[in-house]
């Protein structure tokens, strides 16, 4: 039997309570309906070498991101209780400039016990377009920029800091707020630390997180160890960047050795012009994502359950972009379709589990006018279908992988924004046929009731998810601007002025089919 | 069981169906009987009426908290139900919010909608914000749609179209044609009168959906109480702690989906308000199962729930389940970890010690440390057998000292209980040091001071008959139900007015629903209105017992302020929903079961040697009756009773208050 084998449940509820009530008190307080409701947002316990210990993360873009960002603030500052640093450089801890990420010290009298952190999707931090995320070029076009900076300094609050990050919002009050209720978690977080840490005492607590990193690295590498031993390679790719036409390659090889992985994407592009750069932290999310799955979610997520996993990526890569490349896109594209090429790799290795690629792309929709009498910023992710398996068709009209934020009820959509919804409906036979189907996509189409701006930002639109097995393709997504009765076909990224009358409409992909036909 | 007096004059009786056991609880001139009968699943009117004639209570009015609805759902065993929808939106209900339940799973399943493709229409008709009508429905286009949904074969029909709840009049021209042809409707503008699409299409939908099942068993039912002789009333708790007449019933089963469990949140708000207490937490555990409660001054309500993945967006009391209770099994995982449930043992084989099953459980992990007194367990009517506890406990361990992995099967199930306390209580807002757990169910006594130790609450109570705590709570529960009405408008001079309007005529029609029910006295309402800052997604909801508009802007402001640290008072408000509690006070109060009158005799009825905290020590055994005011118990201690034991650790006191509650304190 092993040490700690009766003690670690109970410490694991413990000290995942402290995570999860971090958690509740950011989405409780905080204003935007990103964070309210779509729940666009993470808290964790670090033990005090900044390893993670515990998470409550509500998607899993989240999911690997946070072990850098603690790093960056640890390089950066030796805190002191009552400090609050604050980041969102996607290229010192961050992923993409909207994610404003937290990071404080829990001090029971002079004895660090933990660090706690948190990450939250704010809706605007300036840049090209509302709600930062267009076609830019550079990062410099996508919002301000935070390295690590002190945003609560002995307790008291940095209000310049704070005034910093509203003034470059179009949305300054919402901002104020939000960040308001996230320093307001890292109060209650550390409170609850502390309270844990005076329940077990210092030694037990700081015992317990190397046990429970342990255990999670154990029942991962049991589980790595079931996967047959090989390399496993394979090549997906996005339509293009935005500014050429070229389709831009995320190559793959996972060779699963005994216990351990070794992830490697040479081969994958070199880093882009347009918006779909990752910073490593996006990368290993999306990494991680897909071991996740497969060793099963039960697995407290912490460092020791990230450590049988190792992953490579060469110098000057899309997926490990460096400084001044843009990034806004690669949280939201890349990485489903990093998670693609590594299912697909896997798929070689684990027949009986993988399924067909899923829609791929989260059909970004941003529509808003930042002048006039009413300005305005409206913006959705669009569904498409699950790719089937083995033992399961796919799901239609769902979020999958990296994303799983909610659509926006076309009741409150209507009394909010000049907008019209003129149909919404699961867009047939999209899915890819087999002897299980892909799941279908959806059709939504929206008519505009005033002069606007329009940002399109979507992928798998010339390519369908592919299917497994013998298995179709799904169909892949299509995009229509329909102006006066002439309708026109939209390219995946773009952004563009309408007219009131003008219909978008989007039709998102379906899941990939696996197997071949039944006769 | 409590007292075996029969044939008095009945004059109320609740009947609360669970999976194995049907329970009895009566009213009657000499205090209260109860009564307890296996249940009939397969014909569930069978142990409701077996109940009431072996009470002897077929005149009383009968309170029934049913399963069916929530059955009926859970193992999709409704009708054929259709669902209508405005033209291009059919789909809601298969599209949902979009997102997929499980984060990390590559076969992602949705859960399935009640109503299938082929069982899909639309109506040619378009109303936008405002109640503005983009597209007139004809009457022909719903006598074509009407046919059409006969011609599928459909029992029963939902219709939920775009913006009914600011213009009613489509959905009613449907409704009209489909009840020609004999199919049942549901409308959306009556179960679920509010905006957003998807939550009120999946509610009314899953109300026409067990619509004709449960009608079909209240039939039953009445029928076979009217021929049982007297005719007594029949009620059915809704999940909202209140009751409807079996009629609204019918028409609204949707409201009955937390029928059962609501019963020990009432009987626990109860409790609190006859002790003065403002906040507690009600904390019911079972064999398989935990539920936990807020009471904040009255029930916490939630318009958050799901059944079988799929929302019912109707008033709830907030209850959190977690899968952990006397029956929970042990088991090591694959990298050698002590678990403990959910799986749960059940009543049959049941844990270890009854004799049947070898998984070792919770309950076995308490008998061997001495918190089970074989003797006594279930007024002795029940062997255990010690020894299986200890042996399925060491084989679980290599071995390995029982007591020791006793300790820790209790410590995690004490952990996974606190975790479910902390959500309704730490997790919204509440500090449960400022709460009393009250303690019930089976299991709950045992290790509610434990429980409170951790979350440093400082009081427990424990009711007089823990068993029958949730029956007493459908006594107690008033007549009456929520009503509903979508807004949506700024708050303002001119909106007052409006309010005002919206408000008289709510409150008529309560008051009629009320009187046709058969109350014609006094009713009491709470109104409150759900409201935000204009651009927001999300409501606070405020108490508004007046439409005044200086009065609702101050009361949201500190609303606003206490639940999200900040307001904003130059921005405009927006009013979402009204919302009117209707309800009539019960007539009769009926008290707590009273302790038996036995004689006390203020001694021990053993010693028996106990572990806690990880130290063995020797404790006394009471039988609870003879726990008398004048005379409290010191830790280590057990009480017993016939349906539970009340577990006193090192440094507790228990004592029997004014109404005869077990009240236990850490004496320190």
């Amino acid at each position: 039997m092993r040490a700690g084998a009766f003690t670690l449940e109970v410490f694991r509820n413990q000290v995942s309570a402290v995570a999860e009530e971090m958690g509740a008190a950011l989405h409780h307080s905080a204003y935007s309906p990103n964070i309210k409701e779509r729940k666009d947002h993470s808290c964790a316990v670090f033990d005090p070498e900044g390893k993670l210990a515990a998470q409550a993360e509500h998607i899993p873009v989240h999911l690997g991101a946070m072990p850098e960002t603690v790093r960056a603030v640890l390089d950066r500052f030796n805190l002191k209780p009552g400090d609050v640093a604050v980041l969102n450089d996607p290229y010192s801890g961050g992923t993409h400039l909207p994610d404003i990420s937290m990071v404080s010290p829990a001090f029971k009298g002079r004895r660090l016990v933990g660090f706690l952190a948190s990450r939250a999707h704010h809706s605007d931090v300036g840049g090209l377009a509302p709600g930062s995320l267009a076609l830019s070029s550079d990062i410099f076009q996508e919002g301000l920029i935070l390295p690590p900076v002190l945003i609560r300094r002995h307790g008291d609050p940095e209000q310049g800091v704070v005034d910093l990050i509203c003034r470059n919002s179009r949305t300054p009050e919402e901002r104020s707020g939000d960040i308001a209720a996230q320093i307001g978690a890292h109060s209650v977080g550390e409170h609850r630390l502390l309270a844990l840490a005076e329940r077990l005492g210092t030694g037990a607590l700081i015992r317990g997180y190397s046990d429970l990193m342990d255990y999670s690295e154990e029942l991962t590498r049991l589980a790595i160890s079931r996967i047959p031993r090989g390399d496993y390679a394979f090549t997906d790719h996005l339509d293009n960047d935005g500014f050429s036409d070229e389709p831009v390659p995320v190559k793959v090889k996972v060779s699963v050795k005994s216990g351990s992985v070794l992830v490697d994407f040479t081969g994958t592009s070199p880093a882009v012009e347009g918006p779909f750069n990752c910073p490593l932290s996006v990368t290993l999310s999306a990494t991680y994502y897909v071991f996740r799955c497969i060793t099963g979610g039960d697995i407290p997520a912490n460092d020791g359950a990230f450590r049988p996993i190792e992953v490579f990526v060469p110098e000057g890569c899309l997926v490990a972009a460096k400084r001044p490349r843009p990034v806004c896109g690669g949280n939201i594209e890349t990485s489903q379709r990093i998670v693609d090429a590594l299912l697909g790799a896997l798929s070689d290795a684990l027949p009986e589990l993988m399924p067909a690629a899923s829609y791929g792309t989260m059909s970004n929709l941003s529509i808003g006018r930042a002048s006039g009498p009413y300005p305005f910023s409206y913006y959705e992710t669009i569904a498409g279908g699950a790719g089937g398996g083995p033992a399961f068709a796919g799901a239609s009209a769902t979020q999958a992988h990296m994303t799983n934020t909610l659509n926006t009820p076309i009741e409150a959509l209507e009394c909010s924004y000049p907008l019209r919804v003129l149909h919404y409906r699961i867009r047939r036979g999209s899915g890819g046929s087999g002897a299980h189907r892909g799941g279908d996509g959806l059709d939504r189409a929206l008519e505009v009731l005033e002069d606007c701006t329009v940002t399109v930002m979507g992928d798998r639109r010339k390519t369908g998810p592919w299917g497994l097995s013998g298995g179709a393709p799904g169909k892949q997504g299509r995009d229509y601007l329909i102006s006066e009765g002439n309708r026109r076909k939209l390219s995946s990224k773009i952004t563009f002025s309408v007219n009131s009358g003008d219909v978008i409409r989007i039709l998102t992909p379906g899941g990939g089919g696996w197997g071949g036909h039944l006769a | 069981m409590i007292e075996d007096v029969r044939g008095g004059d009945i004059s109320l009786v609740a009947v609360d169906v669970g999976g194995t056991i049907t329970d009895l609880i009566a009213v009657h001139t000499a205090g209260l009987t109860a009564l307890k009968v296996p249940s009939t699943p397969h014909e569930p009117e069978k142990g409701v009426l077996d109940a009431i004639s072996g009470a002897g209570a077929s005149g009383a009015t009968v309170v029934h908290g049913s399963t069916v609805a929530t059955n009926a759902i859970l193992e999709r065993k409704g009708s054929r139900t259709a669902f209508i929808g405005t033209e291009g939106f059919s789909d809601i209900i298969e599209i949902g919010r979009q997102e997929r339940p499980d984060l990390y799973t590559l076969a992602v399943t949705k859960p399935r909608p009640l109503a299938g493709k082929p069982l899909r229409f639309e109506a040619p008709e378009r109303v936008t914000a405002g109640g503005t009508v983009l597209k007139e429905l004809t009457r022909k286009d719903a006598r074509e749609l009407s046919r059409a949904v006969a011609r599928s074969g459909a029992r029963s029909a939902a219709v939920c179209l775009l913006f009914s709840f600011e213009r009613p009049e489509h959905e009613e021209m449907i409704s009209e044609e489909l009840a020609a042809l004999g199919i049942e409707t549901s409308l959306s503008c009556r179960i679920l009168p509010e905006y957003r699409e998807y939550e009120r299409a999946s509610t009314t939908l899953i109300n026409a959906y067990i619509a004709p099942v449960m009608g079909e068993y209240l039939d039953r039912l009445e029928s076979s109480l009217r021929d049982g002789g007297k005719r007594g009333g029949l009620r059915l708790m809704h999940s909202a702690g209140g009751t409807v007449s079996a009629r609204l019933a019918r028409s609204r089963p949707a409201d009955l989906i937390l029928s059962g469990p609501a019963g020990g949140a009432i009987a626990a708000r109860w409790l609190a308000g006859s002790l003065g207490i403002d906040k507690a937490v009600s904390f019911d555990m079972g064999g398989t199962s935990t539920d936990v409660s807020l009471i904040d001054q009255g029930l916490t309500i939630t318009r958050d729930t799901r059944i079988s993945g799929l929302p019912v967006a109707l008033p709830m009391v907030d209850i959190h389940t977690i899968g952990a209770g006397g029956g929970s099994i042990a088991f090591l995982d694959r990298a050698g970890v002590l678990k403990v449930g959910p799986e749960s043992a059940g009543a049959d084989p049941g844990p270890a010690c009854y004799g049947r099953g070898k998984s070792p459980t919770v309950t076995d992990a308490n008998v061997s440390l001495g918190r089970l007194e074989p003797a006594w367990f279930l007024g002795g009517t029940m062997p255990l057998f010690p020894d299986r506890s200890a042996g399925a406990l060491k084989e679980l361990a290599y071995g390995r000292n029982a007591v020791k992995v006793a300790e820790a099967i209790l410590e995690i199930a004490l952990s996974h209980t606190e975790g479910a306390v902390k959500k309704i209580s730490l997790e919204r807002g509440h500090d449960p040091r400022d709460c009393a757990l009250i303690a019930f169910g089976g299991a709950g006594p045992m290790h509610a001071c434990e429980l409170a130790q951790r979350l440093e609450m400082p009081r427990v109570i424990v009711p007089v008959h823990p068993g029958l705590f949730s029956s007493v709570g459908m006594l107690l529960a008033e007549p009456g139900r929520d009503h509903t009405r979508s807004i949506l408008c700024v708050l303002d001079e001119k909106s007052v007015g409006a309010l005002s309007r919206s408000l008289e005529e709510l409150r008529s029609q309560a008051t009629t629903e009320m009187r046709k029910e058969g109350f014609k006295g006094v009713l009491s309402f709470r109104t409150s209105l759900d409201m935000r800052y204009r651009g927001q997604s999300h409501e606070v909801s405020v108490p508004a017992p007046r439409m005044d508009l200086q009065e609702i802007r101050v009361h949201f402001e500190q609303a606003f302020a206490s639940e999200f640290g900040y307001s904003r008072p130059d921005q405009e408000i927006e009013v979402v929903n009204m919302r009117l509690s209707c309800r009539a006070p019960r007539q009769e109060s009926p008290l707590q079961a009273s302790p038996p009158t036995v004689q006390s005799r203020g001694e021990p009825l053993a010693e028996k040697e106990m572990h806690f905290d990880g130290r063995p020590c020797t404790g006394r055994v009471y039988s609870r009756w003879d726990i008398v005011p004048s005379r409290p118990v010191s830790g280590p201690a057990l009480i017993v009773q016939d349906d539970t034991t009340t577990v006193v650790p090192p440094g507790w006191r228990a004592s029997v208050d004014m109404m005869g509650n077990l009240e236990l304190e850490a004496s320190s």
